[in-house]
């Protein structure tokens, strides 16, 4: 099983449910969607994405368990952590103004599932994501932004491109595409 | 320094030895991967680049260890967090508790403590204070001396103050807090009901018994499995039947305990010991 990250922020809605509705059903691999949010809507966010999505598209609890085949989408005002033993959901400080930020969900799966990560960075207005894609890099995994000229605010992918080498620039067709031939 | 990178293991229990050694803090109840986020961080905020530095530090600078250990623990986000729980909570189990001839509230592992004083504006309202006892509890001293000053962090006084106006759209928070010196601070009155006491939630004794209602949300989260469980089973032995749980929202109760605290509340993880 693989272990795709995705973060995004402002813009990246479209995408992420493009890409959730272009998954197989029984897709193998499990997806973490960190996308920035309002934080004190709780509600909406996961019926919003599972109208489309092939997959089902979930909320996890703190320690809930990881299983292939479900997105799971940080909740609102919430860190998501994704540890050997399952989800880690926390309140602490908001990092890049953001909870949940990308970084954290990035650097915790780096560190805990290191080459099995692909790490999706899309459209975004800050630069929550940038250092925690490079880890993932670092790690040994393969990392992924959306093509700057398809993004609706380009801040977020440029500032990873900034930071580090990334493996591919690419737009939503390709990632698609990428997603459905990734082996497990 | 990366915030987020992992610690050895050799490391990591020469940390965990030297707090409880200093403190008898046992670092081991907390969840390991935010264990290693909170030192780091801390590590962080100090310059502290080496973790025998860090080890140094805390055996010969006493005022180091109490803010290092204030640092572990992770503060609340803002007052009245989650608005429609406090709602719920006013409207259906504090007029319940409204009738109970005094009323014992327990808020363990203090922190910040948004959650403390947000409980105590809503007594206040409801004319509960003076037949309430609450205990805020932490094994933290700091944490403790802290709370008592109650100042309000100004940058989370807007996300606070529109919380609570959604529970109460006639009011601003501010009738509840006091000026000095250009900072803001809870209530005196507001405090005088409260007893901070250093508690480990580890012990089996808890400071009290026959409570009313235990407020522990987002606490659960950094307490790794087998804690929780020995920490629910303290409350399950001393909160008074029918009295009240309240986690937070993304916090699940262990099949073991579904049979103890029954929800009244889903949505807002509010249960009724039974």
């Amino acid at each position: 099983m693989k272990y795709i990250v995705i973060g995004g922020s402002a813009g990246s809605f479209q995408t992420v449910s493009a890409i959730l509705a272009n998954l197989p059903k029984n897709y193998p691999h499990a997806v973490f969607l960190c996308l920035h949010r309002l934080k004190n809507v709780r509600g909406g966010f996961v019926e919003a994405l599972s109208l489309k999505s092939n997959i089902p598209v979930c909320e996890p609890f703190d320690k809930d368990q990881i299983v292939p085949g479900i997105a799971y989408l940080a909740p609102a005002n919430y860190h998501l952590y994704v540890t050997n033993d399952g989800f880690s959901l926390t309140t602490e400080e908001a990092i890049n103004h953001s909870r949940p930020s990308i970084d954290v969900t990035f650097f915790s799966l780096a560190n805990t599932k290191k080459n099995d990560v692909v790490g999706i960075l899309l459209s975004g207005a800050n630069k929550d994501g940038a250092a925690g894609i490079k880890s993932i890099l670092d790690a040994g995994g393969k990392i992924i932004v959306q093509s700057p000229d398809e993004c609706q605010v380009k801040t977020m992918p440029l500032a990873a491109i900034k930071l580090t080498s990334i493996d591919y620039s690419m737009n939503t067709k390709d990632i698609i595409d990428f997603l459905k031939n990734l082996k497990g | 320094m990366d915030e987020f990178q992992p610690i050895s293991n050799e490391i990591f229990r020469k940390i965990i030895s030297t707090v409880r050694t200093l403190r008898n803090v046992d670092f081991t109840m907390f969840a390991p991967d935010i264990l290693m986020h909170r030192i780091n961080r801390s590590m962080n905020l100090h310059g502290i680049q080496f973790y025998e530095k860090l080890i140094n530090k805390l055996m010969v600078d006493n005022c180091f260890v109490d803010l290092f250990l204030s640092e572990i623990f992770v503060p609340t986000t803002e007052m009245f967090r989650d608005d429609t729980m406090w709602k719920f909570l006013e409207e259906h189990i504090i007029s319940k508790l409204k009738h109970e001839s005094i009323c014992k509230i327990w808020v363990p592992q203090i922190c910040g403590d948004d959650e403390l004083y947000s409980l105590l504006i809503l007594l206040h309202r409801n004319g509960m204070l003076d037949k309430s006892t609450v205990y805020a509890t932490s094994p933290i001293q700091k944490i403790l001396d802290d709370a008592k000053i109650a100042l309000i962090d100004p940058k989370k006084f807007e996300a606070s103050d529109s919380n609570f106006k959604k529970i109460n759209d006639k009011n601003s928070l501010t009738i509840y807090l006091s000026h000095s010196d250009k900072y803001e601070y809870i209530l005196p009155e507001l405090l005088n009901k409260v007893i901070f006491l250093r508690h480990n939630i580890l012990n089996s004794v808890s400071p009290d018994n026959a409570f009313n209602l235990v407020l522990f949300r987002d606490r659960m989260l950094y307490l790794n499995s087998n804690i929780q469980k020995m920490v629910l089973e303290n409350f399950a032995s001393n909160i008074v039947k029918g009295g009240y749980l309240i986690t937070g929202i993304r916090e699940k109760i262990p099949n073991d305990f579904q049979n103890v605290f029954v929800p009244v509340s889903k949505n807002e993880n509010i249960f009724v010991k039974v």
